[in-house]
């Protein structure tokens, strides 16, 4: 070697050198570039299941947004997360006249938007004329349905169409606002407690359209406002100090993860990231329970099979019987289900949080057969293999495969799997485009006429093609019924006439799973899973 | 060295191929099978009699099979050996015949591509000109086109209207991810009967008056099978992955059928820091590691014997 | 060289072209609209909607109103998905995190694989060799999510170096590079030993060593540039193996890039955005092709202007 690349680095390895560090530069250019800035922890951070779809109230059908609009926005009443009672919101005080059709809230004097402006009963008023325009491209204003006019409002070739004042809902003065309906309800208060029914600011929604509900253009009048919300990352909430009740709030700043994967979620959690994983998977349930953070218990939403009525395999009730029949419901809630399912033969859920469970239905295989062979089909025989459909989730894989096996070892029947994607799997079943179904249905607030509605033969959500007059006559008699006893009475004979004929084949009542660091206070478990942010306090510095 | 690693990886693959191949005669639970008792259980080993009902359905399935493991074995079965996943399913079986389902589509997805790329390159290296430049030019655009998310779109296609007419999805499978790897087969061969076209021995046939077919048969597609088994080797490695990739994003097989990829994503879902179910990602993981790694040593070893030429390809 | 590439522009934004067409057909034929839900909407509410995103008219007329909104004013349409936010809004959000992190795995990937193939070329036959090569047939293997979680409970929880998941500073996208940029870099190894085995086992570098250059003079000086060829011509199906690996590495660390956005509105059936996702991949894809045969042609001379 010649004494010059012996006393100094030779052009080559210069030349190495050189590209390494241009490597290098690209590198750490790249993650310094891609990176966003760091954000101190928020208070109380917890994992919102998905991204909500929207944060503008008329959008808030699902749990998701609801978690968050709900922090957001506050409308007349709001419900106790203990007791699901319902409490004072924007209206401190409300009273009903004497026939039950014309109820008058009163606004709360020091009810403000958060950019300092009063809130009057003109803004509820406009809201909810909002939900029911016609051209509303959201569900929510079904809400209203029962208000006078409500409907007519936005019918295509009505003579009221867009004629607000045809609608029953008033503001004669800034602190009073009046809703008129077209029969008794005494669950009003309890409806108007939904997050889809809470004001909006008509300025902003004016100016910026579709796209108001953004951070810096959001105006709003719940316990916070919105600070920051970065797309499938997170939503940044900050406490509002214009909030009526702004004295009880105590976060100051929340959270809102969207961590798609049930394993990140955990993951999160366990590392102490966030307070709060909702539904952990179901497959490490086993080495979850029995820890003191994990709390359950029954949801008020139900899971079972629908069954595809117009099939003529199916349009016989002896094989929809016989497919029910065959089911070990008790075997499917623990053991493929677990989480504490609870196995049910009922359609509506029960509403009683502590009571203890029904014993389990008992399967009875020996009388499935029977009534198949009785059917047409005995041993199985003759009968097309039945398209089993279900969206890509894993509790309703792990249960259609469970059921599959059940029916082809008990009955003979064999039962093909269909996963699909969830609007594929939405769309299949509204076409009749299936022979069974996974489903699951959730109530909005605590009535069984939420459950028993969706099978009415003209309901928009009912997909089997099960259609029965005399169904249809009980449930609107339970609608006019005044007398809440004699109204339940009709329901519940509803509800034996639907289990009878067996559109749909009744699993288990859904459970509400919660892993809830120890640091947080304020969270009660209740049927409809509802964890208002206005209620969390949290002991301590985060981890 | 070489030599012993390729020796190595020949034995690794004949006996994962044949595990898969003799699965229905092996004395295994069924791998659908959800027994409640072993959930979560990790590996050990127990010998016992299967339940009457499930040797009914695997006659049904498979008699033949079933006949032969029934007269060899009895009606016992060999449990625990790699553990049972959160549902109770026997992992050894799955992987058993995950590695069916697993390799039938990476054969037969490789198979779909390098047919595909042989005939597009021979056809578009042998005439040549115009229609070389043509078909070549197809070849370019196609690589610009985002298959992996077609296929994404596509699967939402696949709406099975009855059991009976719904097509099977694992074939289309076998189709799409054959379509998504034939382009580079086709580049490859097409250069090579490219330079074949001017050798001597080819212009001393064509002088002898052989037909374009005939000289093809004979002369060119002799010569290239080399290439072609060198890139089969390493595409179904690739397929393999991306059969893995669309189990882990819920677009490959459907339940209850079992691969090699649903496997590996439900162990990738276990690994928290609660759980303990170290086997359900080592041993699907190990699966896939030995049968594609010996398929990469293999082809590298055929390709450093061949023609140490061919790495530039 | 400047007709080529022209040439070469057009034919890729004609292809671009073509694919969005295709795709727009394609997503719009598909069962399962934007809108479906559990909760059936009533009639009049899904007209509406139809209405309001344009759904009813015939698709050659929405794909010529979307193509016009696209090229005259840069308007990628409302996502059907988040009703808050424009296509352009998310894709401003998205795109520069995955693009950072794409580059990132590219720079890792080259800087691990062109080191381990030198060193495994100039260690050939011992143990390093055979260490890099068992390495890098491991890592092309086993698939990208199961590195990934291993990398998460490694080194997020057992050993909590890195966060769990997430976007924030820089050390959010170290363990998401390393999982992203790993089977590429195995890929970088295997063919840059390759070619410097080869052009290593040439003459006129056994008498360049004979004349006494050391080894690392001749690796830089003269084997390395003709060497890197193969590395080069693997950029292009790399990007596309960059493209689809983000899709498993967003999701596995809740990265709110392109990928993720792009497997979800697929399958949500949110068109908008999914057609904004293709047009970028596939504009990726043809500059990144255009980039490997342009750079092709400039490091071997012996292949002069590419055809």
């Amino acid at each position: 070697m010649s004494a010059r690349s012996a006393a100094r680095v030779s052009p080559e390895g210069r030349r190495l050198a050189a590209l390494l560090a241009l490597l290098l530069l690209l590198l750490t250019g790249a993650l310094s570039l891609g990176a966003d800035s760091s954000l101190p922890r928020a208070d109380f951070s917890f994992c919102n299941q998905d991204e909500p779809a929207s944060l503008d109230p008329a959008l808030a059908t699902g749990f998701t947004e609801s978690r968050v609009v709900g922090a957001l926005f506050e409308g007349l009443t709001r419900l106790d997360p203990k007791s699901l009672e319902v409490l004072p919101g924007v209206a401190r005080s409300w009273e009903v006249s004497d026939d039950g059709l014309s109820w008058s809230f009163h606004i709360r004097p020091e009810a403000r938007w958060s950019n300092g402006e009063g809130l009057v009963a003109e803004d509820l008023r406009w809201s909810f004329l909002r939900l029911l325009a016609p051209g509303a491209t959201w569900p929510s204003g079904s809400l209203l349905h029962s208000v006078v006019g409500a409907r007519a409002y936005s019918l295509p070739g009505s003579p009221s169409l867009g004629d607000a004042h045809s609608v029953g809902i008033a503001a004669p003065r800034p602190d009073l606002l009046r809703i008129t309906l077209q029969r008794p309800n005494a669950a009003l208060p309890k409806i108007l407690a939904a997050p889809a029914l809470a004001p909006v600011h008509r300025a902003s929604v004016e100016r910026w359209g579709s796209a108001w509900a953004q951070a810096g253009r959001m105006v709003c009048n719940g316990p916070f406002t919105l600070e920051l919300r970065r797309l499938k990352d997170r939503i940044r909430l900050a406490r509002n100090p214009l909030y009526w009740g702004a004295d009880a709030v105590t976060l100051e700043r929340v959270d809102a993860l969207t961590a798609n994967g049930k394993t990140t979620q955990l993951n999160l959690y366990l590392t102490g990231a966030v307070d709060w994983m909702i539904k952990p998977p179901a497959g490490l349930f086993d080495e979850l329970e029995g820890r003191s953070d994990l709390i359950v218990g029954p949801q008020y939403g139900s899971t079972f099979l629908r069954f595809n009525v117009r099939r003529p395999h199916l349009s016989d009730a002896r094989v929809r019987r016989a497919l029910s029949l065959a089911l070990d419901r008790a075997s499917l809630a623990h053991h493929v289900l677990r989480m504490g399912h609870r196995a049910t033969a009922a359609y509506v859920p029960s509403d009683q949080l502590g009571a203890s469970p029904p014993p389990a239905p008992v399967p009875d295989p020996e009388r499935a057969r029977e009534l198949l062979a009785q059917a047409g089909y005995p041993g199985g025989a003759g009968l097309p293999t039945l398209e089993l459909l279900f969206p890509r989730d894993e509790s309703a894989r792990d249960l259609c495969e469970a059921v599959a096996e059940t029916w082809r070892r008990e009955l003979g029947v064999n039962a093909r799997l269909a996963v699909q994607t969830r609007k594929v799997y939405y769309d299949s079943s509204a076409q009749g485009l299936y022979d069974v179904a996974w489903s699951s249905w959730i109530g909005d607030w605590l009535d069984p006429a939420n459950f028993l509605d969706v099978f009415h033969s003209r309901g928009a959500s009912n997909r089997t093609g099960w259609a029965e007059p005399a169904y249809d006559e009980l449930l609107s008699a339970a609608e006019q019924a005044n007398q809440p006893a004699a109204r339940a009475a009709l329901l519940a004979q509803a509800e034996r006439l639907l289990l009878r004929a067996c559109p749909i084949a009744p699993i288990a009542q859904r459970v509400n799973v919660n892993l809830v660091s120890p640091r947080v206070t304020g969270f009660h478990d209740n049927l409809l899973d509802l964890h208002p942010l206005r209620d969390l306090a949290v002991t301590g510095p985060p981890p | 060295m070489q030599r012993r690693g390729s020796l190595f990886a020949l034995t690794i693959l004949a006996l994962v191929v044949s595990l898969s191949l003799l699965a229905p005669a092996l004395p295994l639970p069924d791998p659908a099978a959800m027994q409640p008792l072993h959930a979560g259980e990790p590996p050990q080993l127990s010998w016992t009699p299967a339940p009457a009902a499930e040797l009914a359905h695997a006659a049904q399935q498979h008699p033949a099979a079933t006949a032969l493991r029934q007269a060899l074995f009895g009606p016992y079965v060999l449990k625990g050996l790699f553990g049972h996943d959160d549902l109770g399913r026997d992992l050894f079986s799955r992987v058993a015949w995950g590695g069916r389902v697993s390799l039938a589509v990476g054969l037969l997805a490789t198979l779909v591509s390098g047919l595909l790329g042989v005939a597009w390159g021979v056809l578009s290296g042998w005439v040549g000109g115009r229609t070389d430049a043509l078909l070549m030019r197809i070849v370019c655009v196609l690589y610009a086109v985002p298959f992996l998310f077609l296929v994404i779109l596509l699967v939402g296609i696949l709406r099975g209207v009855n059991a009976a007419e719904a097509p099977n999805r694992i074939a289309v499978l076998f189709v799409v991810i054959g379509a998504v790897s034939w382009l580079t087969m086709a580049r490859i061969v097409r250069g090579q009967v490219l330079a074949l076209r001017g050798a001597e021995f080819v212009l001393a046939a064509r002088a002898l008056g052989a037909t374009p077919w005939q000289l093809v048969r004979r002369h060119v597609l002799p010569q290239i099978r080399g290439v072609v088994i060198i890139t089969l080797t390493l595409t179904v490695p690739r397929v393999m992955l991306f059969e893995a990739f669309l189990s882990f994003l819920g677009l490959g097989v459907e339940p209850p059928g079992v691969s090699w990829g649903i496997l590996a994503s439900q162990g990738a879902e276990s690994l928290t820091a609660v759980s303990t179910a170290w086997w359900l990602v080592l041993f699907p993981g190990l699966a896939l590691a030995l049968t594609l790694g010996s398929l990469n040593v293999l082809g590298d070893s055929l390709r450093d014997a061949l023609d140490p030429r061919l790495r530039r390809v | 060289m400047i007709r080529f590439i022209v040439s070469r522009v057009i034919q890729s934004l004609l292809v671009v072209l073509l694919v969005a067409a295709g795709c727009f057909a394609l997503m719009r034929s598909l069962p399962g609209g934007p809108f479906d839900a559990e909760r059936q909407l009533s009639a009049d509410i899904e007209a509406n909607l139809r209405a309001a995103y344009d759904l009813d008219a015939p698709i050659s007329s929405q794909f010529l109103r979307w193509a016009e909104a696209l090229l005259l004013h840069g308007d990628f349409g409302p996502s059907m998905r988040y009703r808050d936010y424009d296509v352009s809004t998310i894709l401003a959000e998205s795109l520069p995190l995955s693009l950072s992190l794409g580059a990132a795995a590219l720079g890792f990937a080259l800087m691990l694989g062109l080191t381990a193939g030198a060193i495994a070329a100039l260690n050939r036959g011992r143990l390093a060799d055979t260490a890099v090569m068992a390495a890098s047939s491991l890592g092309l293997a086993v698939p990208n999510f199961v590195l990934a979680s291993l990398a998460v409970l490694l080194f997020a929880i057992a050993w909590p170096l890195f966060p769990v998941a997430g976007r924030g500073g820089p050390e959010h996208l170290v363990l998401p590079t390393v999982a992203l940029g790993l089977p590429f870099a195995a890929t970088v190894a295997r063919l840059f030993r390759g070619g410097l085995l080869e052009v290593l086992g040439e003459d006129w570098i056994r008498t360049a060593r004979a004349k006494g250059a050391s080894p690392l003079r001749v690796l830089w000086g003269h084997a390395a540039r003709p060497a890197c060829l193969p590395v080069v011509s693997a950029l292009g199906p790399a990007t596309a193996g960059l493209m689809a690996g983000s899709l498993v590495v967003e999701r596995v660390f809740g990265l709110g890039g392109l990928g993720s956005h792009f497997v979800e509105s697929a399958l949500n059936a949110d068109y908008n955005l999914a057609l904004a996702a293709i047009l970028i991949y596939a504009t990726l894809l043809t500059l990144a092709n255009l980039a490997v045969d342009l750079a092709y042609g400039l490091l071997d001379p012996r292949m002069g202007a590419p055809s």
